[in-house]
């Protein structure tokens, strides 16, 4: 159609009428003609010319197909004018309206719909006042599209919409079309899948797990952002494939390209665990698996899989396979369990081959089972119950018991069981370190043993640390020796105790110790008051983990005081034996003039001849008991008892002191004539008595009074009470008194002990009161002092009394007299050879003499079966009197023999075992011991004169 | 008969959905339902969208039914309502009679 006419002419406006007259006649007529079936006709250009009634149909039959089309769009449409009115909306926008709040003005047809958003006030007031602006601007035409998407509740039910805004016709200002559409159900999916995707990123952010995809055949890589994440690739573009596969170093990379073709070309699925390199060429583990997505046809659309990192997994492994290993190689039976502690008891999850070992159970037999099958009757109860106390609160536990092995052997172990957790803090197993513990017991034992050996020893052991020279270690005898505790010990160093080791020559005593590996000598300690004491040391080098010194100490006080003892005895026992010999010539000097005065007093008739024989005697005599007494201290006293009159002992003492003590000493003696006698030995008593007077003397060097007392002295209860060590009963008491200075108390404390003098160096033996004591308390007698400084000391002495009384004088001498029987006398002494032969001769018997044994052997010979008796020395050169006697013996087993000995009371001793002597005497004797000796021998009666 | 029955073939000429055209071919579909099930082929021409085909035909009204065969060739113009006179025109009138 024309869409321009040109205005019609004046005379043409005449013919128009008739013209639109003949249309409509002609259309009349072919309706007519075609009973109006006809729609078109065409002219012979072929021109269509519709019909009325069909053009009237078209056009109806158009507006309601759009009609319809608005109708079923599940939009809401409105048609607005140039200024907002609404012209028409569709079935949705009028059935939305109808059925929810919209009744109200403003949204149907004939309201403006401008006017309506405007007014809208509350919640959603301010996207309402945006779609009045965007609609205006669209018809304004400054906008060609206004959309906006908005939610709305309706009913407590959230709604979405797009609102779009076009306008009618472009470029015109004809209105506009106003569509809203409900996207609600849209924006719940979209929001869904967002949900759902954050879930799975978050999945793959916490498995460190990402997805990729390789479209085939364009092979274009997809990676999720966790895969870019953890290959440390900036988001956004992901490499190609072939970037992705020189990614993976150069043996996994042949592997998976190889795996990449197979799942691209047959659709094979893989799943391998490789390494990889990061953008940041960090290698990581990654676990890396695929599968093919096919199309319907079956060829493949494209590769997919997950990719994750699993290097903290895979150091894990590791070091549990590395744990596990040392689990395997460990000498501790290694047990683990779960957390029952409750009936049936925790399960053995797991046994290392040491348990194997030591309990003779595999592992494979226990797994499942409780630890209490290696539980028995020795298994302390206290201990489990303990054990379990400490578990159920989540504590370690050590212990010790008896646990049974499978074959049912007790042995004991020792525990230490600790409770494993899992990250939220709660126990989900236990870990049970096992040790056989029977050597270390053994070892234990042995080694309290050791130490009280050591504790026991009656020398100090210490170790020493040589880097500092402090004490390791001590045993108890050293604490006590040194008056320190263990833990002051400890505290101490070699320096602090050893007084002879100093600082200064440390290093040196060390240094030879380690040179030598041992040292010993003497040396000085010193206690924790200070005193010192001497002691003798031995240390030794000891390497064991590390150096070592051990040192032995002896305490060697007593011993050094001994030792001087020693070396003072031995001083006195080598005068002894000086004083020995000097005896055996004194002796041999007085024999002959004892036997001399004895002969001259039978022949001398002269009263005053006699006294002065009897005086040579008598001095005679108590030489010899001086050198008797000499030899007695000399080789101690053994001394036999017997009845002494003890009134003579004291005479002697007497005459002694008178005759040798310094004159300006008053004496005075108290000796009763029936003084009591006592059993006891008369050299001994003398020795007493006169070492009491020797000390009385010295201790008045300026003249006093000495005085010797005798007493019978019947002692009632309370008398003996005040005498300690005594009895009641008789006893004999002898006091010896002086005038003196008196003995100082520090003297009197020690004046007892051997060896103690106050009376200097070569003057006095330390020996006298000692031996006083000693034979006092061999006679069960008592000893008592009492002493006033500056005015003098008693000693008194109680000796036992006996009962009855010896004969109070001596017997008349009897006569011996001989036959003219022969006898031989051999002595190399010339002197006494004589005598006697003279004394043998006087008295009846026919003698012959020898100088030796050899000659005395002649004799024998020349005058066996004649010679009756032989009276021989045993002290002689050659061949000597035990010889010589066996020799006559064997000559004459009928032969009598005397040995005389002029020598100490060993050689006596010596000669008295001699099985061939008959009898013995010592030199010097009197003319009538001998003679009543041969008497006695020859069987001769003796003769009273 | 011995012969197999004829195969039609019919060329319907319209002008879009206008409504006479819109019932021929709803009634000529009906027709061939009922009386030509399985031989007969109707091609359709819409004279507003081919205008000159319409003119090369010599056809100048719609709607216009045009039986091609079999011989001879015949032009039916209208809605296709009146069905015994369509029959008869396409000369199956007998051969309804006979059927019945």
């Amino acid at each position: 159609m024309s869409p321009t006419v040109l205005p019609p002419s004046g005379d043409k406006h005449d013919e128009i009428p008739g013209l639109i007259e003949t249309l409509l006649a002609t259309e009349a007529r072919l309706e007519q003609l075609t009973a109006g079936q006809v729609d078109t006709v065409a002219g012979q250009d072929g021109r269509t010319f519709l019909l009325r009634r069909a053009q009237e149909q078209m056009r109806r039959g158009e507006a309601g197909k759009q009609a319809s089309i608005l109708n079923a769009l599940p939009a809401r449409i409105a048609l607005l004018d140039t200024v907002g009115n609404i012209l028409s909306v569709n079935e949705a926008w009028r059935n939305f309206v109808g059925a929810h709040v919209l009744q109200g003005p403003g949204y149907t047809v004939s309201l403006n719909y401008l006017t309506a958003c405007d007014g809208a006030h509350g919640y959603g007031a301010r996207e309402a006042h945006e779609v009045a602006r965007g609609i205006r601007s669209v018809l304004a035409g400054t906008e060609a599209l206004f959309s906006i998407e908005y939610s709305y509740a309706v009913s407590e039910e959230q709604y979405c919409f797009l609102l779009t805004a076009t306008p009618l016709a472009e470029g015109h200002r004809r209105g506009a079309i106003v569509t809203q559409l409900d996207i609600t159900d849209r924006t719940r999916a979209e929001e869904a899948l967002r949900q759902k995707d954050a879930l799975i990123h978050m999945a793959g952010r916490i498995t460190r797990t990402g997805g990729w995809a390789v479209e085939i055949p364009s092979q274009k890589v997809f990676w999720s952002d966790e895969i870019f994440d953890l290959m440390e690739f900036p988001r956004g573009q992901a490499p190609t494939l072939a970037e992705a596969l020189e990614l993976y170093p150069i043996p996994w990379r042949e592997k998976i390209t190889a795996a990449m073709i197979a799942c691209a070309e047959h659709g094979a699925p893989f799943d391998f665990e490789m390494q990889i390199t990061t953008a940041k060429k960090r290698n990581i583990w990654v676990r890396v698996c695929a599968e093919a997505k096919r199309r319907k046809d079956g060829s493949v659309l494209r590769v997919q899989g997950a990719f994750q990192d699993i290097t903290e997994r895979r150091r894990a492994d590791e070091k549990l396979q590395l744990l596990s290993s040392a689990a395997d190689q460990s000498t501790e039976a290694i047990l683990i369990t779960d957390a029952q502690l409750d009936l049936p008891g925790p399960q053995i999850v797991f046994a290392n081959p040491a348990f194997a070992r030591m309990t003779g159970y595999t592992a494979a037999e226990v797994i499942g089972q409780t630890p209490r099958i290696m539980q028995g009757p020795r298994t302390d109860r206290a201990l489990l119950r303990h054990l379990r106390e400490n578990l159920a609160a989540g504590q370690m536990f050590k212990g010790q018991t008896i646990n049974y092995r499978k074959d049912g052997q007790p042995f004991p172990i020792e525990w230490q069981i600790a409770p494993i957790r899992d990250a939220q803090g709660i126990v989900t197993h236990y870990v049970a370190l096992q040790r056989d513990i029977t050597e270390r017991q053994l070892a234990e034992m042995a080694l309290k043993r050791f130490r009280a050996l050591v504790d026991q020893s009656s020398d100090t052991l210490e170790v020493i640390d040589p880097a500092t020279g402090r004490f390791l270690d001590v045993n108890d005898r050293g604490c006590v020796m040194h008056g320190f505790t263990r833990e002051e010990f400890l505290d101490l160093r070699i320096t602090d105790v050893s007084a002879t080791t100093t600082e200064a020559n440390w290093p040196t005593v060390r240094e030879s110790i380690r040179l030598h590996s041992s040292r010993s000598g003497e040396g000085v300690h010193r206690r924790k008051d200070g005193t010192t004491f001497p002691v003798e040391f031995r240390s030794k080098w000891v390497k064991l983990e590390r150096d070592y010194i051990v040192t032995v100490v002896r305490d060697i006080t007593e011993r050094k005081a001994t030792e001087e003892q020693l070396l003072h005895s031995q001083r006195i026992e080598n005068i002894g034996m000086l004083a020995a010999g000097v005896a055996h010539d004194l002796n041999n000097v007085l024999a002959p003039m004892l036997m001399a005065a004895s002969i001259l007093q039978s022949h001398i008739t002269d009263a005053g001849d006699l006294r002065m024989v009897q005086m040579v005697e008598a001095s005679a005599q108590r030489g010899a008991a001086l050198v008797r007494q000499i030899l007695g201290f000399a080789h101690g006293v053994g001394g036999e008892q017997q009845l002494v009159q003890v009134k003579h002992v004291l005479h002697d003492i007497a005459s002694i002191i008178t005759e040798t003590f310094p004159k300006l000493l008053d004496f005075e003696q108290e000796i009763p004539r029936d003084l009591w006698t006592i059993q006891g030995n008369p050299t001994q008593l003398h020795q007493v008595i006169l070492n009491l007077c020797i000390n009385a003397r010295d201790a008045m060097p300026d003249g006093g009074t000495l005085t010797l007392k005798g007493e019978n002295c019947s002692l009632d209860e309370p008398a003996a009470r005040a005498i300690p060590g005594a009895s009641p009963g008789d006893w004999l008491k002898l006091e010896v008194s002086d005038t003196g200075t008196g003995i100082p108390p520090d003297v009197l404390a020690h004046m007892w002990d051997p060896f103690f003098t106050t009376k200097g160096p070569g003057k006095g033996t330390g020996l006298g009161l000692s031996t006083v004591r000693g034979i006092v308390e061999r006679h069960r007698g008592v000893i008592t002092v009492q002493t006033v400084p500056a005015r003098g000391t008693t000693f008194t002495v109680y000796f036992p009394a006996t009962d009855g009384t010896v004969g109070t004088s001596p017997s008349t001498p009897l006569v011996f007299r001989g036959n003219g029987e022969l006898i031989a006398i051999v002595d190399d002494e010339e002197s006494i050879r004589n005598l006697i032969t003279d004394i043998l001769f006087h008295h009846g018997y026919q003698v012959i003499s020898a100088s030796d044994g050899i000659d005395g052997v002649g004799l024998m010979a020349k005058h066996v079966g004649e010679i009756r008796l032989v009276i021989t020395d045993f002290n002689m050169p050659g061949l000597n009197g035990d010889k010589f006697a066996r020799v006559i013996r064997s000559m004459n087993p009928a032969i009598k023999i005397i040995g005389i000995s002029g020598g100490d009371e060993g050689r006596v001793a010596a000669a008295t075992a001699n099985p061939y002597a008959d009898v013995f005497l010592t030199k010097p004797f009197k003319a009538e011991v001998l003679l009543a000796q041969v008497q006695e021998l020859l069987k001769l009666p003796p003769i009273v004169p | 008969m011995s012969q197999p029955p004829p195969f039609f073939k019919f060329r319907l000429y319209v002008a879009d959905d206008t409504p006479n055209s819109s019932v021929a071919r709803f009634n000529l579909d009906a027709l061939c339902r009922a009386h030509l099930p399985g031989r007969h082929e109707i091609e359709i021409v819409d004279v507003l969208l081919d205008p000159t085909r319409a003119l090369a035909d010599g056809i100048f009204m719609t709607p216009m039914l045009v039986k091609l065969t079999p011989a001879p060739v015949r032009q039916i113009l209208g809605t296709l309502s009146q069905t015994e006179t369509v029959l008869q025109a396409l000369g199956l009138n007998s051969a309804s009679a006979t059927a019945a």
